[in-house]
């Protein structure tokens, strides 16, 4: 009878601080407010900084989610390489396949993270005057594999024409 | 705010059909409902089962021959108002199944949900997060709530 009272009592006082002080809450108030005001922005697909604009990844996109947008104005990233252009991806059209991460020259040839991502780009922040100048050592018919896709759409025009036939 | 509309706001009730998909969407929008982390039942939302119960209709997957008859009288079977939400990469455009073969689309595929039933809301993500889902459901909310 004792320990029943005990049980009911520590019932009581637990619920009274669940009441009053909104105890045992795990949501955090900055995520509620947000979600209550409709604040919840899509995440970042693209580091527009260290970004080279090769356009690679929108030349390997399997669903042409990403598109091409043209800068206010060019950016030299280091001499003799001059940056135009950036990509946007299009989320309503992405099947996440994250080829367009895997071909992105900064992951693929330097081993740091890609400049593209489908889900979140998070914080990229490599030292790209460094790393161009850095020798890569890469076959010959890797090279002509690669510079199919890089500032090239020669692939995508003959996928075009044999898609017109 | 009409004396329908009030009640209404107060007992959202949730119902989540999956269509073929892989599973991540429907754990992370059972998660956003039911765990304490995102927990929607704070916002008076709730996880239903039953059609005649439903305000939100959330469909999951790329809708395969097999289920586009039972998704079409699940739809019709929800009373008025409704609002309809597609979550996750393969309900918005097919996915990975529908363009599995690269240019040649799937044959079980008769997706996306949009060609299928009308959608007021589509969640991109693969899988989709669970702040993005509880957005996109808020985001449907008015047109329940402003009709008649």
């Amino acid at each position: 009878m004792k320990n029943l009272g005990i049980i009911f009592l520590e019932g009581i006082y637990s619920n009274i601080k669940r009441i009053l002080f909104a105890s045992d809450r795990v949501t955090d108030m900055e995520l509620r407010n947000k979600i209550l005001n409709g604040e919840i922005v899509p995440t970042d697909k693209v580091a527009e900084v260290p970004c080279i604009g090769c356009s690679g990844c929108k030349n390997v996109c399997p669903t042409g989610a990403i598109e091409m947008v043209s800068l206010e104005e060019p950016v030299e990233v280091i001499e003799g390489i001059i940056k135009k252009e950036k990509p946007e991806l299009n989320s309503l059209k992405c099947v996440h396949c994250y080829h367009c991460h895997d071909f992105c020259p900064l992951y693929a040839l330097f081993g740091e993270a890609g400049t593209i991502h489908p889900n979140d780009v998070g914080d990229v922040n490599p030292d790209i005057k460094e790393l161009l100048k850095k020798p890569v050592k890469i076959s010959e018919d890797k090279i002509a594999y690669i510079s199919k896709f890089l500032s090239d759409n020669a692939v995508i025009r003959k996928r075009e024409d044999q898609n017109s036939k | 705010m009409s004396l329908k509309s009030y009640s209404r706001a107060r007992a959202v009730h949730v119902m989540l059909v999956y269509t073929g998909g892989c599973n991540g969407c429907d754990i992370e929008i059972v998660n956003c409902i039911l765990s304490p982390k995102y927990d929607a039942e704070q916002y008076k939302v709730f996880l239903t089962w039953n059609p005649r119960e439903a305000d939100v209709l959330v469909v999951t997957g790329p809708v395969t021959k097999h289920v586009e008859a039972p998704l079409k009288a699940i739809y019709e079977s929800i009373p008025e108002p409704k609002a309809v939400v597609a979550a996750g990469a393969c309900a918005t455009m097919g996915g990975v199944y529908k363009n599995i073969h690269g240019d040649i689309p799937s044959e079980e595929i008769s997706g996306p949900v949009d060609q299928i039933i009308p959608v007021d809301a589509k969640i991109p993500g693969c899988a989709v997060r669970p702040e993005d889902v509880l957005s996109g459901v808020v985001s449907a909310l008015p047109l329940l709530l402003n009709a008649k």
